[in-house]
């Protein structure tokens, strides 16, 4: 949600969002609508995609994506990648930051201190209340 | 996981409309910033 409320200030640098998870239409459409957001979002059903990415957690509800954000550049070249968890996320305001260099951005290996990367998150009562709800 | 400089991998998936998207469609003039999520909502 914080990355779709940046939405905006991602286009500006020429980025567009997507986010992708294993459910199926249905429930993302009603997710979309009722939490407001705009970015598209994406249904890999299969698994395929997620398997293809490596980013599958087969021991979780039969098989789910890897919370992770990357950075895919108008080549098709990943320029990001980072692999998150559930107390642990890339916060949307350091990737812009970061996005907003000059180009080429320095890769995040040789430069760890200067990208972004995942940082504790407390998931507030709302979230709680959904998890326990499932 | 996939490495920085690598060419990222095939992507062709239904959105929330069930229309099939791709990677090529889904970018802006820089490109994408793909978020996998654990979904479940």
């Amino acid at each position: 949600m914080e990355f779709d409320r940046q939405a905006e200030a991602f286009e500006a640098l020429g980025y567009r969002l997507a986010a992708l998870s294993v459910d199926v239409p249905e429930r993302l459409r009603a997710a979309r609508a009722r939490i407001g957001l705009r970015m598209p979002l994406l249904c890999d059903v299969t698994r395929e995609a997620v398997k293809g990415w490596d980013l599958y957690n087969r021991r979780e509800r039969g098989g789910i994506a890897v919370p992770a954000t990357v950075v895919i550049g108008a080549d098709g070249a990943i320029r990001f990648c980072v692999r998150e968890g559930m107390a642990r996320r890339l916060r949307a305001s350091e990737l812009l930051a970061w996005l907003a260099q000059p180009w080429p951005q320095q890769p995040w290996r040789e430069q760890p201190g200067a990208v972004p990367g995942p940082r504790g998150y407390w998931p507030g009562w709302r979230a709680w209340w959904r998890a326990l709800r499932r | 996981m996939m490495r920085v400089g690598e060419a990222a991998p095939a992507l062709r998936v239904l959105d929330q409309e069930e229309r099939e998207r791709t990677l090529t469609e889904l970018a802006g003039p820089r490109g994408l910033v793909l978020l996998f999520y654990r979904g479940y909502w």
